[in-house]
């Protein structure tokens, strides 16, 4: 991977400390692609039982901006996301993370391009159960042979308030505190990309917020990407930006966002 | 109850009448994959048990129906008598008769008038086709016998051909002419310790309605052959016919002599029965033995599947209960799908047992252990109990986990996705320790004092521990041996290790039939080794000859010990370039009234050629009156003991020496050696020739050429000896592996399906984590290194408490033997490497399965 596709964002977190980068990335009036679909269609099933659940869709997530994807069920926005994270392959047109042409790849070269390049947050949180919560965090960057960078974890770890946690399984934890270690491990490989897919669905509203302001600040502070899947206009209004999709394409995008003016049009898309 | 009933409403719509064993049935049906291994292990279990069943059967049937039928037409039997008690030796070791000689068949046939007296000899005898192979008979001890022309006295019936009239003419057996090739007209060598000849094949018979006689395999010779001594013979038949005179006539005339023994023809035909049967009760109860074994590695398979079916499905079951199902209902529900899968795998089994029977039965006859020709006896009950089990093993073995889902409160449907997290019992915490420490403080105290009860007791305990403490030792395994798969194998090896012991019960039952079956195989191979190396190793340590000349084996285990001809003797004393050569023979005999091997030596030559390292006395000084006996018989120099012969002679002999190491013959090693001039005129057999040469090429080709003319004989340097002897016991090895091997097999299968299950549990959490980077390649490096730490925890227990079985049973049986444990190590290690790489193939599928995993289905919002 050639350095200069690294995002800024990654770039500038390597060597400063998150409370003074708010000024140095966020600025950049026209950051380049962190990750990004050109005429993405995406169809299962053949025949009658066609499904099209991506429709020459093209869509850029910049770096440093936090982006959501709204959509009502079945939109296709799901699949889109899976698409643009390199976890699902598409029918025809192009998907690259970080300047990288997913389609081009083999199945291992993906898989590396994902442990390196982008992070997950899943509904469900999706710790493994075995493992402790520190074990969890580091396990993007162990899986690959290589060495976690402390100052990197004390930091996410310090900022999430999971330090007294790390030593526990996932069973012994709240669902928040879960979903803490959850962002914790997508934020510790530093990726030129984090993916969100409902995110704060399996929390109670107020941790669901205080998961949210985590994110939009970390974006924020250190120019962290991060796309993020929800079908809740409040949480929408974290974003920077809020994508609309609808049988399988985009139909609208909002840049600041509150939560009435995305409710307002979510009902407009789906009347 | 009706699974399918269903009744249309008033308004012609079908309302499904779902009753618990709809649930069942349905639940069963859409799970089908994952009792796919668990019915293959049943079907195994049970294929194994029913073809060990029919075999046993049909060998008890053959042994019963067909010697009667061979036998129907002689009334009385005259045989030399039995010696009273019963000879050492492994399974068909016969009990030695004195000779009987063709003077008792004149005083018979004088008794009966006009009755048919049949005289029969009969030797062992090597046999070679045109082209001077060595016809090995499927391991059965080949023997030449006279052929009876007399019908009603023949126990063999001609098929094909006519019977031999001159000395060079033989009948063969048809299973031996259908095994070798051999046909009418077809020239074939037959060698006995009288003469070698290549006869013309005449005629073709059978053994009642099978092919061939019970022990052994036959060639018949007419009356004039030279290949067997005329005046001894082996026993007389006889038909009374038209005459007056009856068993009890004979045995009248007979009275005076001691020697033999008279027999009427029906107890004659319970008595071979019974030998038969008892020949092949050893070979059943062995069996059964490993069916049984075989059964317990199928069990815990099938416990552990419902185990974790139900530990799967406890949001299901918890579903059902809070809609009104009740516990008993679930308990019945669980039952009847282990009883469907009971019955549809047994049924499978017994099928595939019917295969299995026949393939035993091959290999019974190419190892050698075909005790009988087998006409298979398909009995209902044979194929119903196996069955039978089957049902009720898998049932019994879902009876726990099948309460456990029972139990299952109806508000786990709202707990979170259940991740095992039991702990252990305080109890069983408690136990475990106990039991641990009980076994290793009683196998300290075994190798302190060498005492083989405390050895037991440990292995019995270890064995105990290995239930009780199993969780205990593989978290123990996964620290341990984790840690070093950590090291070598990164972080998959680590995340495996972390998920060996996140379910160390699971992990426990899965890996105890592994130890189980493989502890079994190093027990029988260290005993085995021990036995055999133990003589090798006295061999090569007493044996001062070069060279040593011993028959051919052609038996299987326990197998013959043929006669190395006189001729061939005498021709190596008289080979140039032969320095020194002695002879050893053997002979039976009872001494102080207890059956036994006796050598019979010339003794200075040979204590030159081989030091029985005596410990008092010298066996060079041998002379006609005394005897050396072997420090097992615990008698002291000067004692005396009275030795009777077969020929009816007895003698009186002073203990003149006292030796350690075993002698070289190829069979069982006498505890007792004479001189030869001793015992003069004994019909004995010589098994071993030592010589010393001047090891050129001229005189090993002499010493070839001699035991080429001989028949079945091996010229052997000193090494090649030794090491032949050290794997003596080879063939008996091989037979227990191979049954053992069923057992392993099946306790592989558990391995794959417990891995499996275990595949199908993590299939969200395997998605997360290709999701998050992990390649295919390293979700299957997991698993695989997961199914190899239990699969070397599982032979590392297995050897542990093999050996120490090996150990003490040696320690207690061999002790007066001057027995030793001998470790093959070479056997361990090839073990122990199959145990890893049998771990890594049964995680074959399952790590294919598992790196296949979708992602986008295994991260899905629930």
């Amino acid at each position: 991977m050639p350095d200069a596709a690294r995002s800024c964002g990654a770039d500038c977190s390597d060597m400063i400390p998150v409370d003074r980068l708010a000024t140095a990335c966020t600025s950049t009036p026209t950051a380049p692609a962190a990750a990004a679909v050109r005429n993405a269609s995406k169809i299962y099933g053949s025949g009658d039982s066609e499904v099209r659940a991506l429709d020459d869709v093209t869509v850029s997530f910049e770096s440093g901006r936090f982006t959501a994807i709204m959509g009502p069920s079945g939109s296709g926005k799901s699949t889109l996301m899976h698409c643009a994270a390199g976890l699902d392959r598409l029918t025809s047109g192009t998907a690259t993370i970080a300047g990288t042409d997913l389609e081009s790849l083999s199945d291992r070269d993906l898989t590396l391009l994902r442990r390196e390049k982008v992070g997950f947050i899943f509904q469900s949180f999706n710790l493994l159960p075995a493992l402790t919560a520190a074990e969890n965090i580091v396990l993007p960057v162990t899986i690959g042979g290589n060495a976690v960078d402390t100052g990197t974890f004390d930091r996410v770890v310090d900022v999430l308030g999971i330090r007294s946690r790390l030593d526990h399984r996932p069973s012994e934890l709240s669902g928040g505190q879960q979903q803490r270690v959850a962002v914790a491990r997508a934020l510790v490989s530093r990726p030129a990309i984090i993916f969100g897919d409902e995110p704060t669905g399996n929390l109670d509203s107020q941790t669901g917020a205080e998961i949210l302001s985590f994110m939009q600040h970390t974006v924020r502070a250190t120019g962290q990407t991060i796309a993020m899947v929800t079908h809740d206009p409040s949480a929408a209004a974290y974003a920077d930006r809020v994508i609309f999709v609808k049988d399988g394409q985009v139909v609208d995008e909002m840049l600041a966002p509150t939560a009435d003016r995305v409710y307002d049009l979510m009902k407009a898309i789906t009347r | 109850m009706s699974t399918t009933a269903s009744s249309p409403t008033r308004n012609g719509s079908v309302v499904p009448n779902v009753t618990m064993r709809t649930v069942t049935v349905k639940g069963l049906l859409r799970n089908r994959g994952r009792f796919a291994l668990t019915a293959v292990a049943v079907a195994m279990s049970v294929a194994f048990f029913a073809s060990v069943l029919l075999l046993t059967t049909s060998l008890r049937g053959t042994a019963e129906r067909d010697i009667a039928a061979a036998n129907a037409g002689i009334e009385s039997v005259i045989r030399g008598r039995e010696f009273d008690g019963e000879l050492d030796g492994g399974p068909g070791t016969q009990t030695p008769r004195y000779e009987l000689r063709t003077d008792t068949l004149d005083q018979a046939a004088a008794a009966a008038p006009d009755a048919t007296l049949v005289g029969i000899s009969s030797t062992p005898a090597t046999l070679t086709t045109s082209d001077g192979d060595i016809i090995v008979a499927s391991g059965l001890r080949t023997r030449v016998e006279t052929w009876v022309t007399d019908p009603a006295l023949n126990t063999h019936h001609l098929v094909d051909g006519r019977p031999p009239q001159d000395p060079t003419e033989v009948v063969i057996e048809r299973r031996l002419a259908s095994a070798e090739g051999l046909a009418i007209g077809d020239s074939l060598g037959v060698a006995t310790d009288r003469a070698a000849i290549t006869a013309t094949v005449t005629g073709i018979a059978d053994f009642a309605a099978v092919a061939g006689s019970p022990t052994s395999a036959l060639v018949f010779v007419s009356h004039d052959t030279n290949l067997l001594d005329p005046a001894l013979l082996n026993r007389i038949v006889v038909a009374f016919d038209d005459s007056a005179a009856s068993t009890a006539d004979i045995e009248t005339a007979l009275a005076d002599d001691a020697q033999t023994i008279v027999t009427g023809g029906a107890d004659y035909v319970t008595e071979l029965q019974r030998d038969a049967i008892q020949q092949t009760s050893f070979i059943s109860t062995f069996l059964t033995f490993f069916a049984v074994i075989a059964l317990i590695a199928g069990t815990t398979i099938i416990y552990n599947t419902f185990v974790i079916s139900v530990a799967q499905r406890t949001k299901e079951i918890a579903m059902l209960r809070s809609i009104g199902a009740r516990r008993s209902q679930i308990l019945r529900s669980v039952l009847g799908e282990a009883a469907l899968i009971g019955v549809i795998a047994s049924t499978l089994g017994v099928a595939a047992g019917l295969v299995l029977y026949r393939g035993m039965v091959a290999l019974f006859r190419a190892i050698g252990l075909s005790f009988l020709s087998t006409s298979p006896t398909y009995s209902l009950t044979s194929l119903m109990i196996p069955f039978a089990i089957g049902v009720a093993v898998t049932i019994l073995s879902a009876l726990m986990p099948a309460r456990r889902a029972a139990s299952v409160a109806p508000m786990e449907a709202l707990r979170d996705q259940a991740v095992d997290s039991s702990r252990e019992s305080r109890t069983r915490s408690i136990a475990s320790y106990l039991l641990l420490a009980v076994t290793v403080t009683v196998a300290v105290a075994a190798f302190a004092t060498g005492s083989g009860t405390y050895g037991l007791t440990a292995t019995g305990a270890g064995l105990l521990a290995l239930i009780v403490a199993g969780p205990l030792l593989v978290t123990f395994t996964s620290k341990t041996l984790g840690w070093l798969a950590a090291r070598i194998g990164g972080e998959p090896g680590r995340i495996a290790k972390v998920n060996l012991s996140r379910n160390p019960r699971r992990s426990a039952s899965t890996s105890f039939s592994l130890s189980l079956g493989l502890g079994l195989m190093v027990m029988f191979t260290a005993i085995a080794a021990s036995f055999s190396g133990g003589v090798a190793d006295d061999i090569e340590a007493g044996l001062n000859a070069d060279t040593v000349l011993t028959p051919v084996a052609t038996g299987g285990p326990g197998g013959t010990t043929l006669a190395l001809p006189d001729d061939l003797v005498t021709a190596v004393a008289d080979t140039q370039g032969v320095v020194a050569s002695t002879s050893l023979d053997l002979a039976t005999g009872s001494v102080d009234d207890k059956p036994n091997l006796i050598g019979l030596v010339d003794p200075a030559s040979f204590a030159e050629l081989y030091d029985a390292d005596t410990t008092a006395g010298s066996i060079a000084e041998l002379s006609d009156g005394d005897i050396a006996v072997s420090e097992a018989a615990e008698l002291s120099i000067g004692d005396t003991v009275t030795v009777a012969f077969t020929d009816g002679d007895t003698a009186t002999l002073t203990v003149s020496a006292v030796f350690t190491r075993a002698i070289p013959t190829p069979d069982e090693s006498p505890q007792y050696i004479i001189d030869r001039a001793t015992a003069p005129d004994l019909d004995t057999t010589t098994v071993t020739v030592l010589a010393t040469t001047d090891q050129t090429t001229s005189t090993n080709d002499t010493l070839e050429a001699a035991a080429r003319q001989a028949g079945a004989v091996q010229v052997l340097t000193k090494t090649e000896y030794v090491d032949s002897v050290s794997s003596g016991s080879n063939d008996f090895r091989n037979f227990v592996y191979a049954l053992l091997g069923v057992a392993l097999l099946i306790s592989l299968v558990g391995i794959a399906n417990t891995s499996m299950m275990s595949i199908n549990e993590r299939r969200r959490e395997i998605g997360v984590m290709r999701a998050i980077g992990t390649t295919a390649q390293q979700v299957r490096s997991i698993i695989r290194v997961e199914s190899v730490l239990l699969a070397v925890h599982g032979c590392l227990l297995g050897i542990g408490l093999g050996l120490g079985a090996a150990a003490s049973l040696i320690a207690l049986l061999g002790g007066n033997e001057g027995l030793n444990l001998l470790i093959p190590w070479q056997s361990m290690a090839i073990l122990a490497v199959s145990g890893v790489i049998a771990g890594a193939a049964a995680s074959a599928w399952p790590a294919w399965k598992g790196s296949r995993a979708d992602m986008l289905d295994a991260i899905a919002s629930e």
